[in-house]
Protein backbone atom coordinates (compact mmCIF):
# COMPACT_ATOMS: atom_id res chain seq x y z
CA UNK A 1 0.00 0.00 0.00
CA UNK A 2 0.88 3.76 -0.43
CA UNK A 3 -0.31 4.76 2.67
CA UNK A 4 -1.29 2.67 6.17
CA UNK A 5 -2.17 3.35 9.30
CA UNK A 6 -0.74 1.28 11.86
CA UNK A 7 -2.30 0.64 15.34
CA UNK A 8 -1.02 -1.53 18.56
CA UNK A 9 -5.00 -2.08 18.90
CA UNK A 10 -7.84 -3.52 16.82
CA UNK A 11 -9.98 -0.40 15.79
CA UNK A 12 -13.52 -0.44 15.19
CA UNK A 13 -14.43 0.30 11.74
CA UNK A 14 -16.76 2.86 12.15
CA UNK A 15 -14.81 4.60 14.94
CA UNK A 16 -11.61 5.32 12.14
CA UNK A 17 -14.70 6.05 9.68
CA UNK A 18 -15.33 8.95 11.81
CA UNK A 19 -11.48 10.29 12.21
CA UNK A 20 -10.97 10.26 8.63
CA UNK A 21 -14.30 12.30 7.77
CA UNK A 22 -13.06 14.78 10.34
CA UNK A 23 -9.63 14.60 8.55
CA UNK A 24 -11.03 15.02 5.31
CA UNK A 25 -13.55 17.87 6.84
CA UNK A 26 -10.39 20.05 8.28
CA UNK A 27 -7.88 19.73 5.31
CA UNK A 28 -11.03 20.31 2.57
CA UNK A 29 -10.86 17.30 0.75
CA UNK A 30 -13.45 15.68 -1.18
CA UNK A 31 -14.76 12.48 0.57
CA UNK A 32 -16.98 10.09 -0.99
CA UNK A 33 -18.63 6.52 0.09
CA UNK A 34 -20.43 4.56 -2.54
CA UNK A 35 -23.18 2.07 -2.28
CA UNK A 36 -21.85 -1.78 -1.18
CA UNK A 37 -19.22 0.56 0.36
CA UNK A 38 -19.93 -2.01 4.13
CA UNK A 39 -18.89 -5.38 3.88
CA UNK A 40 -20.37 -8.32 5.82
CA UNK A 41 -17.07 -8.35 8.23
CA UNK A 42 -17.70 -4.78 9.01
CA UNK A 43 -14.81 -3.48 6.37
CA UNK A 44 -15.73 -0.33 4.90
CA UNK A 45 -13.73 -0.19 1.21
CA UNK A 46 -13.88 1.93 -1.67
CA UNK A 47 -13.68 5.28 0.54
CA UNK A 48 -12.22 7.93 -2.36
CA UNK A 49 -10.42 10.96 -0.84
CA UNK A 50 -9.52 13.33 -3.08
CA UNK A 51 -8.10 16.60 -3.60
CA UNK A 52 -8.85 18.51 -6.87
CA UNK A 53 -6.39 20.55 -8.23
CA UNK A 54 -8.46 21.65 -11.91
CA UNK A 55 -11.10 21.73 -13.49
CA UNK A 56 -11.33 18.43 -15.29
CA UNK A 57 -13.03 15.45 -14.18
CA UNK A 58 -9.83 14.09 -13.62
CA UNK A 59 -7.72 16.73 -11.73
CA UNK A 60 -7.09 15.29 -8.75
CA UNK A 61 -4.95 13.22 -6.13
CA UNK A 62 -6.66 10.35 -4.99
CA UNK A 63 -6.71 8.24 -2.09
CA UNK A 64 -8.51 5.26 -2.25
CA UNK A 65 -8.60 3.74 1.04
CA UNK A 66 -10.03 0.66 2.57
CA UNK A 67 -10.76 0.60 6.47
CA UNK A 68 -10.34 -2.76 7.61
CA UNK A 69 -11.90 -4.80 10.53
CA UNK A 70 -8.96 -7.05 11.46
CA UNK A 71 -5.89 -7.16 9.36
CA UNK A 72 -2.61 -7.49 11.63
CA UNK A 73 0.67 -7.57 10.23
CA UNK A 74 1.94 -10.76 8.85
CA UNK A 75 5.68 -10.01 10.17
CA UNK A 76 7.35 -8.93 13.16
CA UNK A 77 8.80 -4.68 12.25
CA UNK A 78 10.30 -2.48 14.85
CA UNK A 79 8.49 0.58 13.51
CA UNK A 80 8.81 3.71 15.77
CA UNK A 81 7.42 2.86 19.23
CA UNK A 82 6.14 -0.35 18.26
CA UNK A 83 8.61 -2.89 19.51
CA UNK A 84 9.89 -5.58 17.50
CA UNK A 85 7.39 -8.17 19.12
CA UNK A 86 4.36 -6.44 18.60
CA UNK A 87 1.54 -7.14 16.86
CA UNK A 88 0.27 -4.50 15.22
CA UNK A 89 -3.17 -3.98 12.83
CA UNK A 90 -4.12 -1.91 9.88
CA UNK A 91 -6.70 -0.16 10.61
CA UNK A 92 -6.69 1.89 7.17
CA UNK A 93 -5.09 1.12 3.95
CA UNK A 94 -4.91 3.65 0.96
CA UNK A 95 -3.63 2.73 -2.42
CA UNK A 96 -0.55 1.88 -3.99
CA UNK A 97 0.12 5.53 -4.83
CA UNK A 98 0.61 8.06 -2.26
CA UNK A 99 0.59 12.00 -3.32
CA UNK A 100 2.97 13.80 -1.72
CA UNK A 101 0.78 16.73 -0.38
CA UNK A 102 -2.99 14.88 0.14
CA UNK A 103 -0.54 12.17 2.11
CA UNK A 104 1.26 14.89 4.13
CA UNK A 105 -1.58 16.68 5.32
CA UNK A 106 -3.85 13.79 6.04
CA UNK A 107 -1.60 12.34 8.07
CA UNK A 108 -1.04 15.26 9.95
CA UNK A 109 -4.73 15.73 10.58
CA UNK A 110 -5.15 12.27 11.25
CA UNK A 111 -2.70 11.17 13.94
CA UNK A 112 -3.52 14.51 15.60
CA UNK A 113 -6.66 12.58 16.18
CA UNK A 114 -4.89 9.72 16.88
CA UNK A 115 -1.39 10.09 18.22
CA UNK A 116 -0.57 6.82 19.20
CA UNK A 117 -0.95 5.46 15.95
CA UNK A 118 1.62 6.05 13.33
CA UNK A 119 1.19 6.10 9.62
CA UNK A 120 3.44 4.26 6.82
CA UNK A 121 3.98 5.61 3.53
CA UNK A 122 6.07 2.63 1.52
CA UNK A 123 8.49 1.91 3.97
CA UNK A 124 8.25 4.95 5.93
CA UNK A 125 7.18 5.32 9.04
CA UNK A 126 5.88 8.40 10.76
CA UNK A 127 4.45 9.40 14.17
CA UNK A 128 2.72 12.42 15.13
CA UNK A 129 5.99 13.90 16.39
CA UNK A 130 7.79 13.16 13.40
CA UNK A 131 5.11 15.23 11.05
CA UNK A 132 4.59 18.11 13.89
CA UNK A 133 8.33 18.45 13.86
CA UNK A 134 8.19 19.15 9.86
CA UNK A 135 5.52 21.09 10.13
CA UNK A 136 6.88 23.40 12.41
CA UNK A 137 10.07 23.81 10.28
CA UNK A 138 9.40 23.20 6.47
CA UNK A 139 6.38 21.95 6.17
CA UNK A 140 5.03 20.39 3.00
CA UNK A 141 7.88 19.52 0.45
CA UNK A 142 7.64 17.39 -2.21
CA UNK A 143 10.12 14.62 -1.37
CA UNK A 144 9.12 14.81 2.38
CA UNK A 145 8.61 11.07 3.26
CA UNK A 146 12.18 10.46 1.07
CA UNK A 147 14.17 13.31 2.94
CA UNK A 148 12.41 13.09 6.25
CA UNK A 149 15.46 12.08 7.86
CA UNK A 150 17.54 14.70 6.34
CA UNK A 151 15.71 16.75 7.15
CA UNK A 152 15.76 15.89 10.82
CA UNK A 153 19.25 15.81 11.37
CA UNK A 154 19.63 19.32 9.61
CA UNK B 1 -42.60 28.15 -36.73
CA UNK B 2 -43.39 27.46 -40.33
CA UNK B 3 -45.29 24.29 -41.48
CA UNK B 4 -42.25 23.21 -43.16
CA UNK B 5 -40.04 23.69 -40.41
CA UNK B 6 -42.66 21.63 -38.30
CA UNK B 7 -42.32 19.08 -40.71
CA UNK B 8 -38.19 18.83 -40.71
CA UNK B 9 -38.62 19.16 -36.81
CA UNK B 10 -41.11 16.33 -36.32
CA UNK B 11 -38.66 14.19 -38.92
CA UNK B 12 -35.60 14.62 -37.47
CA UNK B 13 -36.94 14.06 -33.69
CA UNK B 14 -38.72 10.72 -35.46
CA UNK B 15 -34.82 9.73 -36.81
CA UNK B 16 -33.26 10.29 -33.30
CA UNK B 17 -35.45 8.49 -31.75
CA UNK B 18 -34.46 5.13 -33.54
CA UNK B 19 -31.63 4.13 -31.69
CA UNK B 20 -31.09 1.18 -34.06
CA UNK B 21 -30.86 2.93 -36.83
CA UNK B 22 -28.41 5.58 -35.54
CA UNK B 23 -26.22 2.73 -34.18
CA UNK B 24 -26.17 0.65 -37.66
CA UNK B 25 -26.14 3.39 -39.83
CA UNK B 26 -22.97 4.98 -37.67
CA UNK B 27 -24.01 8.18 -39.05
CA UNK B 28 -23.46 10.31 -35.54
CA UNK B 29 -19.70 8.84 -34.97
CA UNK B 30 -18.69 5.78 -33.50
CA UNK B 31 -21.49 3.49 -32.42
CA UNK B 32 -21.94 1.29 -29.72
CA UNK B 33 -19.72 -1.97 -30.06
CA UNK B 34 -20.92 -4.53 -27.90
CA UNK B 35 -18.60 -7.87 -27.51
CA UNK B 36 -20.10 -10.52 -26.46
CA UNK B 37 -19.96 -12.72 -23.55
CA UNK B 38 -19.20 -15.44 -25.56
CA UNK B 39 -15.27 -16.39 -25.83
CA UNK B 40 -12.28 -15.16 -23.82
CA UNK B 41 -15.00 -12.38 -22.09
CA UNK B 42 -15.54 -12.96 -18.87
CA UNK B 43 -18.76 -10.83 -18.27
CA UNK B 44 -19.89 -7.92 -20.89
CA UNK B 45 -17.79 -4.84 -22.28
CA UNK B 46 -19.80 -2.15 -24.24
CA UNK B 47 -17.41 0.39 -26.02
CA UNK B 48 -18.34 3.55 -26.46
CA UNK B 49 -15.89 5.32 -28.10
CA UNK B 50 -13.17 5.39 -25.77
CA UNK B 51 -15.26 4.69 -23.02
CA UNK B 52 -15.54 1.42 -21.45
CA UNK B 53 -18.52 -0.29 -20.00
CA UNK B 54 -17.50 -3.73 -18.33
CA UNK B 55 -20.33 -5.72 -16.02
CA UNK B 56 -18.35 -8.30 -14.48
CA UNK B 57 -19.69 -11.57 -13.75
CA UNK B 58 -21.28 -10.47 -10.26
CA UNK B 59 -23.26 -8.08 -11.99
CA UNK B 60 -21.00 -5.18 -11.12
CA UNK B 61 -20.68 -2.16 -13.95
CA UNK B 62 -17.10 -0.80 -14.00
CA UNK B 63 -15.59 1.99 -16.02
CA UNK B 64 -12.09 3.26 -17.67
CA UNK B 65 -11.33 5.33 -20.41
CA UNK B 66 -9.11 3.24 -23.01
CA UNK B 67 -5.77 4.85 -23.02
CA UNK B 68 -4.01 5.47 -26.67
CA UNK B 69 -0.44 4.86 -27.47
CA UNK B 70 0.52 8.65 -26.91
CA UNK B 71 -1.45 8.47 -23.31
CA UNK B 72 0.60 5.68 -22.13
CA UNK B 73 3.61 6.85 -23.25
CA UNK B 74 2.97 10.12 -22.19
CA UNK B 75 1.91 8.12 -18.65
CA UNK B 76 4.90 6.10 -18.19
CA UNK B 77 7.86 8.98 -18.99
CA UNK B 78 5.97 10.90 -16.29
CA UNK B 79 5.29 8.31 -13.48
CA UNK B 80 9.33 7.45 -14.25
CA UNK B 81 10.23 11.38 -12.62
CA UNK B 82 7.62 10.92 -10.18
CA UNK B 83 8.62 11.69 -6.62
CA UNK B 84 5.84 9.47 -5.52
CA UNK B 85 7.80 6.22 -4.99
CA UNK B 86 4.54 3.95 -6.15
CA UNK B 87 3.99 5.80 -9.48
CA UNK B 88 8.33 5.75 -9.97
CA UNK B 89 8.00 2.18 -10.17
CA UNK B 90 5.51 1.11 -12.10
CA UNK B 91 6.92 3.40 -14.76
CA UNK B 92 10.04 1.83 -14.49
CA UNK B 93 8.57 -1.39 -14.79
CA UNK B 94 6.18 -0.33 -17.53
CA UNK B 95 9.39 1.28 -19.45
CA UNK B 96 11.06 -2.50 -19.16
CA UNK B 97 8.65 -4.18 -20.10
CA UNK B 98 8.56 -1.82 -23.25
CA UNK B 99 12.60 -1.93 -23.43
CA UNK B 100 11.94 -5.97 -23.74
CA UNK B 101 10.10 -4.99 -26.93
CA UNK B 102 6.28 -5.81 -25.67
CA UNK B 103 3.62 -3.62 -26.12
CA UNK B 104 2.41 -2.11 -22.98
CA UNK B 105 -1.53 -1.40 -23.61
CA UNK B 106 -2.68 0.19 -20.43
CA UNK B 107 -1.19 2.13 -17.91
CA UNK B 108 -2.18 3.40 -14.46
CA UNK B 109 -5.79 2.74 -15.58
CA UNK B 110 -8.51 4.51 -13.04
CA UNK B 111 -11.60 2.03 -12.80
CA UNK B 112 -14.10 3.66 -11.77
CA UNK B 113 -17.64 2.40 -10.55
CA UNK B 114 -21.28 3.15 -11.90
CA UNK B 115 -21.24 6.63 -9.56
CA UNK B 116 -17.78 7.30 -10.83
CA UNK B 117 -16.34 7.20 -7.82
CA UNK B 118 -12.98 4.92 -8.05
CA UNK B 119 -12.87 1.52 -7.61
CA UNK B 120 -9.52 0.63 -8.65
CA UNK B 121 -6.25 0.91 -10.61
CA UNK B 122 -4.63 -1.45 -12.86
CA UNK B 123 -0.77 -0.77 -13.14
CA UNK B 124 0.07 -2.55 -16.28
CA UNK B 125 -1.45 -4.41 -19.02
CA UNK B 126 0.27 -6.38 -21.73
CA UNK B 127 -1.83 -8.29 -24.73
CA UNK B 128 -1.56 -11.22 -22.08
CA UNK B 129 -0.97 -10.04 -18.82
CA UNK B 130 -2.10 -8.01 -15.98
CA UNK B 131 0.23 -6.58 -14.10
CA UNK B 132 0.17 -5.60 -9.82
CA UNK B 133 3.06 -3.57 -8.86
CA UNK B 134 4.25 -3.31 -5.19
CA UNK B 135 7.22 -1.74 -3.64
CA UNK B 136 7.80 -3.99 -1.01
CA UNK B 137 6.65 -7.03 1.09
CA UNK B 138 5.58 -4.42 3.50
CA UNK B 139 3.15 -2.85 0.66
CA UNK B 140 1.75 -5.90 -0.05
CA UNK B 141 0.96 -7.28 4.12
CA UNK B 142 -1.68 -4.84 4.01
CA UNK B 143 -4.08 -5.94 1.46
CA UNK B 144 -3.28 -9.31 1.00
CA UNK B 145 -6.09 -10.13 -1.36
CA UNK B 146 -5.53 -7.29 -3.65
CA UNK B 147 -5.01 -9.87 -6.73
CA UNK B 148 -7.39 -11.93 -6.28
CA UNK B 149 -9.85 -9.13 -8.48
CA UNK B 150 -7.42 -10.34 -11.57
CA UNK B 151 -8.90 -14.02 -11.05
CA UNK B 152 -11.68 -14.94 -8.43
CA UNK B 153 -14.70 -13.59 -11.18
CA UNK B 154 -16.95 -14.10 -7.86
CA UNK B 155 -15.78 -10.49 -6.82
CA UNK B 156 -17.61 -7.01 -7.01
CA UNK B 157 -14.27 -5.80 -8.26
CA UNK B 158 -13.07 -8.81 -10.69
CA UNK B 159 -11.29 -6.76 -13.19
CA UNK B 160 -9.62 -9.23 -15.63
CA UNK B 161 -12.69 -9.45 -18.52
CA UNK B 162 -9.80 -11.25 -20.83
CA UNK B 163 -8.48 -13.73 -18.28
CA UNK B 164 -5.20 -12.33 -19.00
CA UNK B 165 -2.21 -13.41 -16.82
CA UNK B 166 -1.78 -12.12 -13.53
CA UNK B 167 1.32 -10.87 -12.30
CA UNK B 168 1.97 -9.56 -8.92
CA UNK B 169 5.54 -7.60 -9.18
CA UNK B 170 7.22 -6.87 -5.76
CA UNK B 171 10.32 -4.89 -6.80
CA UNK B 172 12.62 -5.14 -2.86
CA UNK B 173 14.15 -8.25 -2.33
CA UNK B 174 11.71 -10.95 -0.60
CA UNK B 175 13.13 -13.37 2.06
CA UNK B 176 12.31 -17.16 2.02
CA UNK B 177 9.87 -16.39 4.47
CA UNK B 178 8.30 -13.48 2.91
CA UNK B 179 7.95 -15.51 -0.45
CA UNK B 180 6.33 -18.34 0.94
CA UNK B 181 3.80 -15.89 2.66
CA UNK B 182 2.81 -14.58 -0.16
CA UNK B 183 2.99 -17.84 -2.12
CA UNK B 184 0.15 -19.61 0.27
CA UNK B 185 -1.62 -16.46 0.45
CA UNK B 186 -2.42 -15.74 -3.36
CA UNK B 187 -3.91 -17.73 -5.75
CA UNK B 188 -2.10 -20.38 -7.50
CA UNK B 189 -2.72 -18.98 -10.79
CA UNK B 190 -1.42 -15.17 -9.97
CA UNK B 191 3.44 -15.74 -10.58
CA UNK B 192 4.73 -13.67 -8.10
CA UNK B 193 7.88 -11.80 -9.52
CA UNK B 194 10.43 -10.34 -7.33
CA UNK B 195 12.65 -8.88 -9.97
CA UNK B 196 13.11 -7.38 -13.57
CA UNK B 197 15.00 -10.08 -14.52
CA UNK B 198 12.19 -12.33 -13.24
CA UNK B 199 9.76 -10.42 -15.26
CA UNK B 200 11.77 -10.83 -18.49
CA UNK B 201 11.51 -14.23 -18.36
CA UNK B 202 7.56 -14.59 -17.84
CA UNK B 203 6.26 -11.91 -20.42
CA UNK B 204 5.02 -13.86 -23.38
Amino acid sequence: MGLTILSREIVNPEETLNKIVVCSLKMNLYFSLSEGALKQDGAIQYINIKKYFGNGEDDYELLLTDILSIQHSSESKEFGTFGKNDVFYYPLLATDNAPSKLSYHFSLAYLRLCPNHLISIYDWVFSLKDIEKLEQSVGWIETWCQDFQKLDNA
Amino acid sequence: MSFKKYILLLLTTLFLSVPSFAEKSDFFGKGEEVLQQAGNTLGTIVKVGNKVEYTNPAGKLLKWSEQSASDITNSINSAKNSTDVGRKLEGTVADFINSEGKTVEGFGLTIKKADNSVATDIDVLTSNEIIEIKNSYGAWDGKRTQVNRFTNSSLDDFVNPYNKKAILYIETPLTEIQRTTILNTIPNNVSLINSLNELKLILK
